[in-house]
């Protein structure tokens, strides 16, 4: 079959990236494999939103207002036990004064956390929306669920979002080593994992208190879902040999000199020399981590797992072994350059076959929904300001997978007949409460697929009771589910 | 036999089948399956608890302080964490067992590798093949998980269906109908629309508000989906959250809690069909013997498997025992496997559902089921 050049961009538009915004298929069409390669720069972020270094500020200002409290309500139970009755009017009512102020900073917290957390949740989606570089961004996205954190405690509601902004997307484009060790580093990923009190047996706080103990859960997760795979050839000696060489990674708040709120505790710290992959690491402090996860990036197992994952999130749930195999020869010989990776990603003929092979996600779902009527954050109000809770109905909570494999990128995850029910329900009621657009459905379509669309479907679009009907069964319509 | 699939399209999709008295009488004394998935590894020495062996204490004082005492005791010398309220209630009207030193069959330490080896039933995991499916198939049955889509468990060649509760609008028939016709040659787009519709109905006006997504809600309506005429043979419901590495204490008091309330609540749903149901509740593996040094356990091997319902010939603690002490561990740290899940689920199939040995050996291969009568 002969493919069109206005067919490549449409693959280009909506398998590389995230469907098309208005005009954007025009843009594609010049040059469809540059139009991507021009978009391999890390993605930008509102430099006003929360940082770690903000949230951890907060973390502490809070600890110590927790702690003044607690001291003053048992303050006042022990005064009123010892000597009932020299507890006078005046005093009592000044304590309860004070537990009320205290009780509204709390509230205040609360709030302030809560707020600190949507708004990095809404930007999220809204960057991927209007971004002008939707490749990058599906990229991005790729990574941030590899290196899946849930907002599971109080502390991570606000730390997990931070993990892509701040440990992934500068090394988007580098080379993967990097981009684990700055993962490993970060908050979100030490504190998820369980990593911040894992003590070393033979080091400082592990002599002096025997209950401290070893927890092998990161170690475990970084062999199994972030560099070799579950096939990738190692050992439980080597999961607890890096579990060894991780004790000491741990968190510090407030986030003072240290590069956002890392620290590396030498008293926690198992010390001696690590033997991991037959590969022996000395004892060097921190340092011997990085050692450790620069030669596991570079792992030919971990080539070939992250060659595999790539392509099953771009291109197909059973992506062709050929793209597979040049990704990972490409891997192995530039050292887990994520850049030349996916340059092989776009040249590959694997990877532009005509036919639609990927169920697109929830989220992929929505976001290029909105791309394609073109809407813009400053304009959504009502319904749309609910779009995470919109995206937590339909299964797919940002950094809620609530597991460290993360979500799931194949049809059987999302092709349920729920989740489809519900996508229905939901395209259903934007379409009645979406700022009206001019196009008709079926020139939005042309919009999005060119010519790539079926008779089938077309004659639906055009047999549609009303308008808003027809735009539910065009972002309903197999073309549109499917990449 | 008319499946319900080609029922709906024969009278064009329309819902009203569960009048029909042909198949109401059909539903009469079928048994009930239902299959609970508890995922992250629960840790069954601390929701059975091996009371009568003399070095539990040394390997968990920290994680035992607070439930010495309180457990219920059950038979040979175990007894059970006091907030399984309900399912110490079942045990003594003999509706629920328990079987210690389980292993599901997975030979990994991974939750997503184990958890798709138990679900799938095969000594490899295979994503398109579930057990259950495998189960309902040879059964003849109707299937349903309550999940935004399909786990693996219910995966394969046998037609099943998935709900969950949202909040969003319902879309109005015209439009349903003309997406059918849209996804006409679209297969998969196409019967994830037929079923979800035919869920929807069978609900009704069910609530479907923030609370409705609790566990124990979510099992009251699986029991009521279960109990109402022409309801499936079996469903599927998951319990996440099992990953104790730390803080297990508060957090298995909290998971069990929650899971005995949805065990109330699924016999609640089931009503009259309680008797005739039999729940199984597993998890993909167990938890290291000792303590961790943050207050909870890692990655281990056996745990413990359930079995519930009025079905259920219960009152009983089965599996041999193979004791705590350190060299009677497996690879020095786990608690030693003694028998697989299963067998005990092969033998609940054979009895329940009276399937024969070649049904089940296509559903668990190899695998002998045990001879004891867990049915009544």
């Amino acid at each position: 079959m002969v493919t069109t050049h206005a067919q490549l961009a449409v693959i280009a538009v909506n398998r590389f990236g995230l469907g098309a915004r208005p005009g954007e298929l025009v843009q594609a069409a010049k040059d469809p494999q540059l139009w991507l390669k021009h978009q391999m720069v890390s993605p930008q972020f509102d430099p006003q939103l929360a940082d770690t270094k903000t949230a951890f500020e907060q973390f502490s200002a809070h600890t110590k207002v927790r702690g003044q409290q607690k001291k003053i309500a048992k303050a006042q139970v022990q005064s009123m036990i010892l000597e009932p009755s020299t507890v006078d009017q005046s005093t009592s009512m000044q304590v309860m004064k004070k537990n009320k102020a205290m009780a509204g900073v709390q509230t205040r917290y609360a709030k302030l956390m809560r707020q600190m957390q949507k708004n990095l949740l809404m930007s999220g989606l809204w960057e991927s929306i209007e971004t002008t570089q939707p490749f990058s961004m599906r990229l991005l996205d790729f990574f941030s669920n590899h290196f899946s954190v849930s907002t599971s405690t109080a502390q991570l509601k606000v730390v997990a979002p931070l993990l892509e902004r701040e440990a992934i997307a500068p090394h988007l484009f580098g080379h993967f080593e990097n981009m684990l060790i700055a993962v490993m580093k970060h908050p979100a990923m030490l504190m998820y994992l369980d990593n911040t009190r894992s003590t070393g047996p033979h080091s400082k706080a592990g002599r002096y208190n025997k209950k401290r103990g070893i927890n092998e859960n990161l170690a475990r997760e970084i062999f199994e879902l972030h560099t070799l795979g579950v096939d990738g050839g190692y050992h439980i000696g080597d999961i607890q040999e890096l579990a060894k060489a991780l004790t000491g990674w741990s968190v510090s708040y407030p986030a003072d000199q240290q590069q956002e709120g890392f620290v590396f505790r030498e008293n926690l710290h198992e010390p001696g020399t690590r033997i991991i992959l037959a590969k022996r690491y000395r004892h060097e402090g921190q340092r011997q981590v990085e050692a450790i996860l620069k030669s596991l990036a570079r792992h030919p197992s971990t080539a070939k797992f992250l060659s595999y994952k790539l392509a099953s999130h771009f291109i197909s749930d059973q992506p062709d072994p050929a793209l597979v195999a040049a990704m990972a020869t490409r891997w192995q010989n530039t050292k887990g350059n994520l850049s030349a990776v996916m340059t092989t990603l776009i040249e590959h003929k694997g990877s532009w076959q005509p036919e639609r092979q990927k169920f697109k996600t929830p989220r992929e779902f929505m976001v290029s929904t909105l791309r394609s009527i073109g809407l813009e954050k400053k304009s959504a109000l009502g319904f749309l300001t609910g779009l995470v809770y919109h995206l937590t109905e339909m299964g797919q909570a940002p950094f809620g997978a609530g597991s460290p494999a993360g979500y799931s990128t194949y049809a059987e995850g999302w092709s349920g007949s729920d989740a489809l029910i519900k996508r229905i329900d939901w395209v259903n009621r934007l379409v009645t409460v979406s700022p009206k657009s001019l196009l008709s459905a079926v020139d939005l379509a042309q919009q999005l697929f060119a010519d790539d669309i079926s008779e089938r479907t077309l004659k639906v679009l055009k047999g549609a009771e009303t308008a808003q009907q027809a735009y539910t069964l065009l972002f309903m319509s197999p073309e549109f589910q499917r990449r | 036999m008319m499946k319900r699939r080609q029922f709906l399209a024969a009278v064009g999709g329309s819902m009203v089948c569960w009048h029909s008295p042909n198949l109401l009488a059909m539903q009469i004394k079928r048994p009930k399956l239902v299959w609970v998935m508890l995922r992250g590894a629960m840790d069954s020495l601390h929701a059975v608890l091996p009371v009568a062996d003399s070095s539990l204490m040394d390997h968990r004082r920290g994680l035992l302080k607070t439930v010495k005492g309180q457990a219920t005791p059950l038979e040979r010398g175990f007894a059970l964490h006091p907030s399984l309220k309900t399912f110490a209630e079942l045990y003594r009207q003999k509706q629920l067992l328990a079987v210690v030193a389980t292993s599901s069959g997975a030979n990994t330490r991974s939750h997503f590798r184990a958890q798709d080896i138990v679900e799938s039933g095969y000594n490899q995991a295979d994503a398109e093949s579930g057990w259950l499916n495998r189960a309902v198939e040879a059964y003849q049955g109707e299937s349903l998980a309550i999940a935004h889509s399909l786990p693996i468990s219910l995966r394969g060649k046998h037609a099943s269906q998935t709900w969950y509760p949202d909040h969003f609008m319902e879309s109005s028939e015209d439009l349903y109908n003309r997406l059918k016709y849209l996804y006409d040659g679209d297969e998969q787009l196409l019967n994830s629309l037929i079923n979800g519709l035919e869920t929807q109905a069978q609900l009704g006006d069910m609530a479907t508000d923030k609370q409705q997504q609790k566990f124990s809600n979510l099992a009251l309506s699986c029991g009521k989906l279960m109990q109402a005429n022409n309801g499936p043979d079996c469903s599927m419901l998951e319990l996440d959250g099992w990953d104790t590495h730390q803080r297990q204490v508060y957090r298995l008091d909290k998971q069990f809690t929650e899971l005995d309330k949805g065990l109330a609540a699924l016999r609640q749903g089931l009503g009259k069909q309680w008797n005739n149901t039999a729940v199984i509740i597993a998890t993909e593996f167990g938890r290291t013997v000792t303590e961790n040094g943050t207050g909870g356990t890692d990655h281990g091997t056996a745990s413990a498997l359930f079995l519930a319902g009025g079905a259920v010939r219960g009152g009983r603690v089965y599996g041999q025992w193979p004791g705590l002490k350190k060299a009677q561990l497996f690879e020095g740290r786990d608690l030693m496997p003694t028998s697989d899940n299963r067998q005990w689920i092969a033998a609940l199939l054979k009895q329940h559902w009276q399937l024969n040995d070649v049904q089940l050996n296509t559903i668990f291969p190899q695998i002998s089921p045990m001879q004891i009568n867990l049915i009544r």
